[in-house]
């Protein structure tokens, strides 16, 4: 099990599918580089991992996180492997290209809010207008404004209203 | 020696001598039937003589009855011959005077009939133009009072033709004004939701770019809090 200040860094940085992948990748290539030089440590093999995940790393060192052997270190990477299984994953369809800060919004409004702790599959598509298509959990909700707009149209008098407005 | 042995040697002499006797009683009986075979043997030939004998007599018989056959065929072949062609000729004159005569006789039918149909249909013509002759005048008298009852009755008839015409225009138009007003409904409805459509499309192409990413951010929020509320994250 992962420790609740641990797994807040690691929200921090893993919000996104692509995210989760890196993460895995890089655990895996770390774990085979500690296993091949028995006597390598993990911060000694640093130099083929991704920016994303050694600026991670660097983040739990500096906060004390990172454990000094590579006994432990180990233990770590797999804890957080594990974690990353555990993620269920969220799909987002949004109509703008959304910023990091408000991914890391987005999956702690999930996290605080939900059942479990989530990774975001964020899609872009402008023909939405506004608003999200949400799927979770076997769930699809569309909440987006191209929705609203289609469904307007078939309430009854909406059209003569907005002609008389025109008018 | 054993007094079996003894036995065995005497019983074999006693086969010998059985054997001996017999044959010697079997030349005998042989001796007696000697003469009966004998004459048995020439009565055999006695009598394959005398079947030789009936054998050629027959043979002789049916030579002849073959040969007398033949002639009296040959008597009665030509005598046929002589028959058939003095036949042929008597019926080849038959035939000839046969013809003529068919001929003669269903030249005379043949003008006959046609005299006889030429008459009847005379007669057909006739009864033909008299019939039609009478139809025509039925025809004209009718029709000369059915013009005059239609003239007397057209005054009548056309005031009445015109209230039905009026009636029924008035229906028409009533029908005719309601297809329209639906017609006009229908029309308006597809017009409606095409302005809608387009209105939409517009709507869609431009609102998206005309909210900013801090608006875009809030409306995905208020969703989600509306995602919450309905139960969805549970």
């Amino acid at each position: 099990m992962i420790e609740a200040k641990i797994e807040r860094v690691v929200a921090s940085y893993l919000l996104t599918q692509e995210d989760k992948i890196i993460f895995a990748e890089n655990i895996k290539t770390l774990e085979n580089e500690v296993f091949r030089k028995s006597s390598a440590s993990v911060e000694t093999e640093t130099a083929s991992l991704d920016p994303a995940f050694y600026e991670f790393l660097e983040k739990l060192k500096e906060d004390g996180l990172f454990p000094l052997t590579a006994g432990e270190q180990l233990s770590l990477l797999k804890e957080i492997e594990a974690y990353l299984n555990s993620l269920t994953l969220v799909r987002l369809t949004l109509a703008f290209k959304p910023r990091r800060d408000f991914l890391v919004k987005l999956v702690s409004f999930f996290n605080q809010n939900g059942a479990r702790k989530v990774v975001l599959d964020i899609y872009s598509r402008a023909e939405i207008v506004a608003g999200v298509v949400l799927e979770y959990q076997g769930n699809y909700r569309d909440y987006s404004i191209a929705h609203d707009l289609d469904n307007l149209s078939t309430e009854e008098g909406f059209m003569a209203g907005l002609l008389n407005q025109a008018k | 020696m054993e007094p079996v042995v003894l036995i065995s040697l005497l019983l074999n002499a006693i086969a010998v001598l059985l054997v001996i006797w017999l044959v010697y009683k079997g030349g005998e009986a042989i001796s007696e039937f000697r003469p009966y075979i004998k004459e048995v043997g020439e009565l055999r030939a006695e009598m394959l003589a005398k079947a030789n004998e009936i054998v050629n007599q027959a043979t002789a018989m049916a030579d002849q009855i073959v040969a007398n056959a033949r002639t009296t065929s040959e008597k009665n072949l030509a005598t046929t011959d002589t028959l058939l062609k003095q036949m042929q000729d008597q019926l080849n004159q038959g035939i000839g005077q046969t013809l003529a005569e068919s001929k003669l006789n269903i030249q005379n039918v043949t003008r006959t009939n046609l005299e006889i149909y030429e008459k009847q249909l005379l007669e057909l013509n006739k009864e033909l133009e008299m019939h039609s002759l009478e139809l025509k005048k039925r025809l004209l008298e009718e029709s000369t009072k059915r013009i005059d009852e239609i003239a007397s009755s057209v005054p009548a008839d056309l005031a009445e033709m015109r209230k039905e015409i009026d009636m029924k225009l008035e229906e028409k138009l009533a029908s005719v004004d309601h297809e329209i007003a639906s017609y006009r409904e229908q029309k308006m409805k597809a017009v409606e939701t095409k302005i809608y459509q387009m209105l939409s499309e517009i709507a869609k192409k431009t609102l998206g770019r005309s909210i900013d990413t801090s608006s875009h951010e809030e409306l995905v929020m208020q969703a989600l809090q509306k995602a919450k509320k309905e139960g969805l994250l549970s």
